[in-house]
């Protein structure tokens, strides 16, 4: 009955969600007004390079890295990015989960595991280890797999288990662990992250002109 | 007619950021997502008292973004990654439809259910379009012209 009333009231129609919209805005604010009020936030650097013309991957194309992914080992990660890239140096990231296989998300395919190989195509790769025991690795690994086909949105918050990016599905597998890879406090988590993370070792990287 | 289409887009956009927002809040963007639902079930409903030029008009041009990009998205080819951030868009435009989609984790095809689900959602959402317009609000009793 209520909700038959509510429902048939056009004006609650037009207005509920503006107002709800407002309410989450000032409450997404009052919980995390450190991080955006900081300018290094992800927030802002999207801003900023969507500003100087970075928008989404980049300039898109295969570069041929060739960087040697031989000594990879389950739960180890790995980093990409095209230049002109809006998100930072990379825009993508995977969990190397063995046998040649790596997990991660795109839009398209949802939570998904694919061949390592195609990490050749960024003009920005890195290969990292997490300083971890190999239990833990593994269990990041398992974490990862029971979320193969969920689904990936751009621009998933950190809290959460049923909406993902690249990003954080590899961010959460660690942190069920007890590592958090994530140095900034921020509401988003970004691949640069890993890369600046003291938890992480690089391997090896490449960065073509 | 030009009213109806920017209350479809006002309240669409703003469900938009609401369940966009909600999201950081798990559980209660599935809330909001049923809301959306039901919002503009009735706002489809309400439609019911228009031509059906003016509703089946109206439909569709509030509904052009997502045609477009699901179009774009089926076809087999991409020029620059144009079909790759088509589908980006789309997800995009049905944003309060997201939350009940992550509820989905079957795979088909090697692709998961929910990327079939929102290349047909302007498919989806015409059918419902339908359903709910299908009958004319009845005239109320009081107004029926009595032939003595």
């Amino acid at each position: 009955m209520i909700r038959s009333a509510f429902l048939q009231n056009k004006k609650w129609r037009l207005w509920l969600f503006p107002l709800i919209t407002l309410l989450l805005l000032a409450a997404i604010y009052w919980q995390n007004q450190e991080s955006l009020n900081n300018p290094d936030s992800i927030s802002y650097t999207y801003i900023r390079n969507a500003l100087q013309g970075k928008l989404g991957y980049g300039a898109v194309g295969f570069y041929g890295n060739m960087i040697d992914l031989s000594d990879l080992e389950p739960g180890d990660i790995i980093l990409g990015g095209y230049p002109q890239c809006a998100y930072g140096r990379f825009s993508h990231v995977g969990l190397y989960a063995g046998d040649g296989q790596v997990i991660e998300g795109y839009v398209d395919l949802g939570i998904t595991r694919q061949p390592v190989e195609h990490y050749w195509s960024y003009s920005e790769v890195c290969l990292l280890k997490i300083k971890a025991p190999s239990e833990h690795k593994q269990a990041a690994v398992n974490y990862a797999e029971n979320h193969l086909g969920q689904l990936f949105y751009p621009v998933a918050f950190k809290p959460g288990e049923r909406i993902w990016n690249c990003t954080k599905i590899v961010w959460e597998a660690y942190r069920q662990q007890g590592i958090d890879l994530s140095t900034r406090k921020d509401i988003w988590i970004s691949p640069d992250e890993f890369y600046e993370n003291p938890h992480g070792q690089v391997i090896r990287e490449i960065s073509l002109p | 007619m030009t009213t109806i289409i920017l209350r479809l887009y006002f309240i669409h956009i703003f469900g938009w950021l609401a369940v966009w927002l909600a999201m950081h809040y798990p559980g209660l963007d599935l809330v909001l997502a049923i809301m959306y639902l039901l919002i503009i079930s009735a706002e489809i409903r309400s439609l019911r008292r228009y031509a059906k030029g003016v509703s089946c008009s109206s439909f569709l041009i509030w509904q052009a973004p997502g045609i477009v990009f699901s179009l774009i998205s089926s076809i087999p080819w991409s020029w620059w990654g144009l079909k790759e951030y088509s589908f980006f868009l789309l997800q995009f435009w049905y944003t309060p439809m997201v939350p009940l989609l992550s509820l989905l984790h079957w795979t088909i095809a090697g692709h998961p259910l929910y990327y079939y689900l929102l290349l047909g959602m302007p498919l989806l959402l015409a059918i419902l379009f339908a359903l709910l317009v299908r009958n004319r609000e009845p005239v109320p009793r009081s107004s029926r012209i009595r032939y003595i």
